[in-house]
């Protein structure tokens, strides 16, 4: 293709910016498109080509005509959306985020470090020492140390396992915020 | 007299039914719509003017689009069908036409 009809699609792309890049994408598609069908079946010239699209800004412009009326448009309606969003999305956000932010790695960390302790008990036993300042304690069940290490095992998992849930949480949240802020305000 | 202000706010507020009517009866593509118009000269319309607004009636879903690939070696073309939406839409435009019409030859004393 002609390089002077390559630039002036790459003017258009550019002034085409507000549009989301799937979406430009497919605009530029076209008008190449017709471009090259002006070129084979018309035999028109670049020159002749540029001089029937037009200044290739006020194309872009033609295309973002209806987004910039809507977007400028006040409504009420649309004001209280925003509110509402902003409200719910702060408030929530305020115990959502740090609350997961939080357990997520700690319960994550406990979930390492209990099996280790119970590890370092049942070495301990083995080798004939009471380490009096690890226990494994449910109320007032405390069992011997093999018993402690399974339990201990037991324990690491689930904290690994709420430990990744609330990772998952963490970031299903987010991404939930932030599809509802693109539905309200595109 | 300046008829040709009239003219181009008559073209502005008939090139949608004039592109629902053609694509009502097969699939056209972006540039065949435009040679189209152009054999008659109140209708026709540049780039500017057609690509957006069949963007316009794809986004409000009066129309759907695809890419087809071609036979003659030129690159993929975007054609665009109605639907039933488009259909319901032009049926209605039809219906105001036809008043538009009926009153204006009144008018006319026909």
């Amino acid at each position: 293709m002609d390089r002077t009809l390559e630039k002036y699609l790459d003017i258009v792309d550019k002034h085409l910016k507000p549009l989301p890049a799937s979406e430009r994408a497919d605009i530029i598609r076209e008008i190449k498109s017709s471009m090259v069908e002006m070129e084979t079946t018309d035999l028109l010239s670049a020159q002749e080509i540029i001089q029937r699209l037009g200044d290739p800004r006020e194309l872009a412009r033609a295309y973002l005509g209806d987004l910039i009326t809507n977007n400028t448009h006040f409504s009420w309606r649309k004001a209280v959306t925003i509110c509402a969003f902003y409200s719910l999305a702060g408030l929530s956000g305020i115990i959502v985020i740090p609350t997961l932010g939080i357990i997520a790695p700690v319960f994550s960390l406990c979930g390492i470090l209990v099996p280790i302790a119970g590890l370092v008990k049942l070495a301990g036993y083995f080798f004939g020492f009471d380490l009096p300042f690890l226990l494994f304690q449910f109320g007032s069940y405390s069992p011997a140390a093999p018993m402690s290490f399974i339990l201990s095992l037991f324990t690491g998992v689930i904290l690994l396992v709420l430990g990744y849930g609330s990772w998952k949480l963490l970031l299903r949240y987010i991404e939930i915020v932030s599809k509802k802020k693109k539905l309200y305000f595109s | 007299m300046n008829i040709d202000e009239w003219k181009s706010q008559i073209k502005r507020g008939t090139l949608e039914y004039c592109i629902l009517l053609m694509i009502s009866s097969k699939k056209y593509y972006g540039y065949e719509i435009l040679q189209k118009l152009d054999d008659y000269p109140i209708i026709a319309a540049k780039e500017s003017t057609i690509y957006p607004l069949l963007r316009r009636l794809l986004k409000e879903e009066y129309l759907t689009s695809s890419w087809q690939e071609t036979t003659e070696g030129l690159p993929p073309r975007k054609y665009y069908t109605i639907t039933d939406k488009g259909r319901e839409y032009l049926y209605a435009m039809s219906e105001e036409w036809d008043n538009l019409l009926s009153a204006i030859s009144d008018l006319k004393g026909e």
